[in-house]
């Protein structure tokens, strides 16, 4: 692994890493049970950190659709 | 599902003609391939175009589990299940670990199963026999897993006849998978995903209107939910589920990404930019399907309530029947949606048998008995072995029908996969990695796994330790060993026998 395609691989974890804290709701008070469009609160923020995954993970796919990286 | 779903003569003329047609594809499969070799046979020629390859990833993807487990899940747990929907999109994460590195590779060297891969890059027979077995092992659970979730689905149907039902049911739909997947090989396989894949999503789309238009908005639901049941249901998870979600997130994720149907399709895709478009596009469908089973699970806990332990699985059903009972178009999409739970089993069973067939011959078979077999011998031979294997799995799904306790301790199909990250995830990426290491890291870590799944340990709740799945401690233990054990190694300058993979991989 060369040293410049490591370097990418470092970015792109640490967006996953912050992307995962932002899915697993342990961030909100233990008794969380407001709700907002019919759904608890901690659920559409954690819906929310996913379609960013989605977004990220397809903005990757398509960034260097030809190559290996 | 109980009898709530009794089907009328134009019901079963629709089920009829949909796995009819089925077979007509398996039948235009045959007649499509252009030579008598495992890559035409197993691989399709690696000629899937994006459409092709993304319902065929999609429609193997979701299965019988996504149907009815992640609705019956929801309903027994309540909102903190949505780590479901979660786990879907962590296969297509991890995929990005090493398919787009494996699929040139696998053009360049000619693989045909995953296992086709360790062998070239460890030179090792040994690790590639145990990761043959160990992938095996984990496919046939899931095959049989579907076989029986296909007998119950017709079970289901016949009411008092249900036992009968379940049998005609097993034999019924793997013979006509058989039939059409031995008839194409991958080719019709992929073809009749094409079909499956539309119907699944048309089916969940359906499926939210419909319950949008029968129930209401998701806010009586939940506020129904909020007065009537127990507040964990929606209040956020404890830490100990927090623990939970992420091995969730982990072992599915990274099990998911290395089943050996999802590796032969990257094999299969015919260049690297398909097969980005089709993992970009399927980094949205947890949105269009697991996230619909998961609100039609708290549609149920709203609507449908008292149904206790395994009954919980029946929560889907239980929703397709107050629809269908309402009118003549609730009871035409109902039958719409179960041809749709219909594709989602099919799909993935059919993909798991000719997966397993192709390990069984090309790995165990042709490598250990017949190592001068030509091609053609051992895609008769892989025919065969694929009615062997959906007949013993048949036969065990129909004697093991009330077992469902056993059946869920042989579900540790995740547990033992993710032993095989190191091989795929960081061999691909890191050249440094030895054999030695990987081998006892891999032995290591199914041991830690298995003992821990089946050992008699006061500490494990609910088959995990402090919320982490037996198989996250085996493959920490093995990652460690695999790293570790390489670094030290070349510290040593011990000689590498993956030297001439990394010399002609390079070219």
């Amino acid at each position: 692994m060369n040293r410049e395609l490591g370097r990418k691989s470092y970015w792109i974890v640490a967006v996953y890493l912050l992307l995962l804290a932002l899915i697993i709701p342990w961030y909100w008070p233990a008794d969380e049970a407001r709700i907002l469009f019919g759904f608890p609160i901690w659920i559409l923020a954690s819906l929310g950190a996913l379609f960013l995954t989605s977004c990220f993970t397809a903005w990757l796919c398509f960034r260097n659709k030809g190559s290996a990286d | 599902m109980t009898s709530v779903l009794p089907f009328g003569p134009g019901a079963w003329l629709f089920f009829t003609f949909y796995l009819s047609t089925l077979l007509l594809l398996g039948w235009l499969g045959r007649k499509a391939r252009k030579e008598d070799s495992m890559q035409d046979f197993y691989l399709a020629g690696r000629g899937f175009g994006f459409f092709v390859l993304f319902l065929t990833l999609y429609a193997t993807q979701y299965s019988g589990n996504t149907v009815f487990g992640v609705t019956g899940a929801t309903y027994r747990i309540g909102f903190p299940w949505l780590i479901a929907v979660h786990y879907m999109l962590a296969i297509v994460v991890f995929f990005q670990v090493f398919a787009f590195k494996l699929q040139p590779l696998a053009q360049q060297r000619g693989y045909v199963t995953p296992v086709d891969y360790i062998r070239d890059r460890f030179g090792s027979r040994i690790l590639a026999t145990i990761a043959s077995i160990v992938m095996i092992v984990a496919l046939s659970n899931y095959l049989l897993a579907q076989l029986m979730t296909m007998g119950r689905a017709l079970q289901g149907l016949a009411g008092p006849a249900g036992d009968i039902a379940y049998n005609y049911g097993v034999v019924g739909l793997a013979l006509i998978m058989v039939v059409y997947g031995t008839l194409g090989g991958l080719r019709a396989i992929a073809w009749t995903d094409v079909i499956q894949g539309c119907v699944l999503f048309v089916g969940f789309m359906v499926l939210m209107l419909l319950m949008l238009y029968q129930f209401g908005p998701i806010s009586a639901a939940t506020e129904v939910i909020a007065q009537t049941s127990e507040p964990e249901k929606i209040i956020r998870p404890d830490a100990s589920m927090q623990r939970e979600w992420l091995s969730y997130i982990l072992l599915v994720g990274i099990g998911g990404a290395l089943y050996p149907q999802a590796i032969q399709r990257i094999y299969s895709a015919k260049s690297i930019g398909t097969l980005k478009q089709s993992f970009a596009t399927m980094a949205f469908m947890p949105f269009f399907s697991v996230l619909i089973a998961f609100i039609v699970g708290i549609y149920a806990l709203a609507y449908v309530p008292g149904l206790e332990g395994a009954d919980a699985d029946q929560a889907m059903s239980s929703i397709l029947r107050i629809i269908q009972e309402q009118s003549i178009l609730g009871y035409a999409l109902v039958v719409l949606i179960f041809s749709a739970v219909l594709a989602a089993l099919m799909s993935t069973a059919d993909s798991a048998m000719l997966s397993i067939s192709s390990m069984f011959i090309k790995d165990i078979y042709a490598v250990h008995f017949r190592p001068s077999a030509t091609e053609s011998e051992l895609t008769k031979m892989g025919k065969r072995c694929s009615w062997i294997i959906v007949g013993a799995l048949t036969m065990l799904a129909i004697i093991l029908k009330e077992q469902t306790s056993l059946i869920g301790l042989l579900d540790r199909k995740f547990d033992l996969l993710v032993q095989i990250a190191p091989a795929f995830m960081v061999g691909i990426r890191w050249m440094g990695l030895r054999t030695g290491p990987v081998l006892i890291g891999l032995v290591v870590g199914l041991a830690i796994a298995l003992s821990l799944a089946f050992g008699p340990f006061d500490f494990i709740v609910e088959g995990k330790v402090w919320g982490f799945h037996p198989g996250i401690y085996g493959l920490v233990v093995n990652l460690s060993i695999a790293v570790f054990g390489s670094l030290w190694l070349a510290k040593q300058g011990g000689a590498d026998n993956t030297t001439s993979f990394i010399a002609t991989s390079n070219k």
